[in-house]
């Protein structure tokens, strides 16, 4: 769907952030589905010991800042084959209920934050994608 | 993200009947007695074999503690090895890949969460286990051939009448 350019071109919208950690969550905006991204802020091919000691404490406060995600919550390395990743550094994925994700995601997703160039393609493919949808119809 | 959803639908719905095209002569293949190593080696964490889905389960001891980082890292450890005797046993062997999903939750702290979940005991018999802390999910074809051959069709019948779909 999205090509390697749209990824690495993607303005970050950050869905939570401690400043005392390494890692921080980001939506998927280029492909849009019901998990966060977790990304170095600092971004390397690949991923350390002490980062992935922070990402397990940024996991468990994410998780309780916001109990509509804290069901079920799954922590998603790829690997192999499976790792074919559209970016050449490293990120891992936090998957969550969908409804919720949806419901925080129609928050921190805004046209506005996106530059004037970029906003109405953008806003065209998330409506194409139907993640608005559900919401206007709801 | 429906039309995504659409899409990996049918994605899966093809690996799944490619993989059971492929039923009896997965089914016949020879023991291979992956895991017999990993099984009794000495530590917090088991495996065990999840049904209806291609995953290998991590199960943590009674009474023993595990921290995330611990699970990570014995979760490479079991790929690493699985794709060695994999390789060696499927010699035609071109892609292998896999996720290392971990159960999570809010916590202050970075123990391991336990989830129930169907595995396959030692006579074939499901039994819903409490114990499961996270699974590595492999391919569809892969994961039948790394079981013990006694429990490889009643997985594949499982596996033919459940929705076979990744979302990790």
């Amino acid at each position: 769907m999205a090509s390697t350019s749209q990824h690495s071109n993607a303005i970050n919208v950050i869905a939570y952030d401690d400043p005392t950690l390494p890692v921080q969550f980001v939506f998927d905006t280029p492909t849009p589905r019901p998990h966060f991204i977790s990304i170095q802020k600092q971004r390397q091919p690949n991923v350390t010991s002490t980062e992935l000691d922070a990402l397990y404490q940024l996991i468990g406060r994410f998780l309780l800042k916001y109990p509509e995600l804290n069901t079920d919550a799954i922590f998603s390395f790829h690997r192999g084959a499976w790792s074919k990743q559209n970016t050449r550094t490293w990120h891992a994925h936090l998957c969550v209920n969908k409804q919720a994700y949806l419901r925080l995601a129609k928050v921190a997703i805004k046209v506005d934050r996106w530059p004037c160039f970029l906003s109405p393609i953008t806003f065209s493919f998330y409506f194409s994608q139907k993640i608005f949808r559900p919401m206007l119809n709801g | 993200m429906n039309a995504w959803y659409i899409r990996e639908r049918k994605k899966y719905e093809k690996y799944k009947n490619d993989s059971l095209a492929k039923k009896k002569s997965i089914v016949s293949l020879k023991e291979n007695g992956i895991f017999v190593d990993f099984c009794s080696s000495q530590n917090q964490f088991e495996l065990v074999w999840i049904t209806p889905q291609p995953r290998i389960g991590v199960i943590i001891k009674p009474g023993m503690q595990a921290t995330l980082a611990q699970l990570y890292q014995y979760m490479s450890e079991v790929y690493n090895y699985l794709e060695n005797q994999l390789r060696n046993y499927a010699k035609n062997m071109k892609y292998f890949g896999g996720h290392f999903c971990l159960h999570v939750q809010g916590a202050n702290d970075s123990t391991v969460v336990h989830r129930s979940g169907r595995i396959l005991t030692g006579n074939g018999i499901p039994m819903i286990s409490q114990d499961l802390i996270g699974y590595i999910q492999i391919g569809e074809t892969d994961y039948p051939k790394c079981l013990p051959r006694r429990f490889r069709e009643t997985w594949l019948n499982a596996f033919e009448n459940a929705e076979h779909f990744v979302d990790t």
